[in-house]
């Protein structure tokens, strides 16, 4: 069985240690919630398990594979940061078709909150419509695992709402 | 040496377009399992197919 195994995080900047010896761990399909004040390293803990950030020490394992860098989680960890990730001058749809694998393509380009926004680009969106795009592309990629940085930013409640449904199910 | 300059273009345009304006789109990729240090490399490599191709013309 798939677990994500997180152990001996630590993090520090210009001597102030930020993250201490963090040992956190989640089964498959398990939700797991990290709550603390700006600046406490939540988005950093993230960072690290992901691999874009490099810490002191660490240690991830998912299963038995043991990940080191980026290339290590591909298909077993993805990450959705705080702000907008998706590049511009390329249109949504081709952006769902380059990152999903041919079996999860259609669930996201049939979505009600997707279909009138398959022809658009990133910049002519809004926040809100970003924001739900990206979560759908990362909820249904081929990931073990996913680490949401702040998912309802820049939100409506009714969206915020309808992403909690989302991830729940 | 219009092939020399697509050499530079190349990792120019990668630096000012996503290292200083749009260093966020890099998770797009990272998502997909590709590093940094990849889609450097594979700019410098298409730079230099270019120069190639170029200097065979």
């Amino acid at each position: 069985m798939s677990k994500l195994h997180i152990d001996s995080v630590t993090k520090s900047y210009n001597n102030k240690i930020i993250l201490s010896d963090i040992f956190v761990s989640c089964e498959k399909g398990g939700i797991k919630g990290l709550i603390g004040r700006n600046g406490s390293g939540k988005s950093t803990l993230l960072k690290i398990v992901f691999g874009t950030e490099k810490p002191e020490s660490k240690f991830i394992r998912i299963g038995n594979k043991v990940i080191k860098n980026i290339s290590d989680g591909r298909n077993l960890i993805n990450y959705l940061p705080q702000n907008n990730f998706l590049p511009n001058n390329i249109s949504i749809k081709s952006l769902i078709n380059l990152f999903l694998e041919k079996e999860n393509r259609k669930i996201v380009l049939e979505n009600e909150n997707v279909k009138p926004l398959l022809n658009k680009k990133n910049q002519d969106l809004s926040g809100g419509e970003r924001r739900i795009i990206e979560i759908l592309l990362i909820i249904h990629s081929n990931a073990k695992f996913i680490l949401l940085d702040e998912p309802f930013n820049g939100v409506s409640p009714v969206v915020k709402d309808y992403i909690i449904e989302y991830i729940k199910k | 040496m219009i092939g020399l300059s697509f050499l530079l273009i190349a990792p120019f345009a990668q630096y000012s377009f996503y290292e200083i304006k749009n260093k966020n789109q890099y998770y797009y990729y990272y998502n997909l399992g590709i590093s940094n240090v990849m889609l450097w490399t594979s700019t410098f490599v298409i730079g230099l197919i270019n120069l190639l191709i170029l200097m065979m013309i």
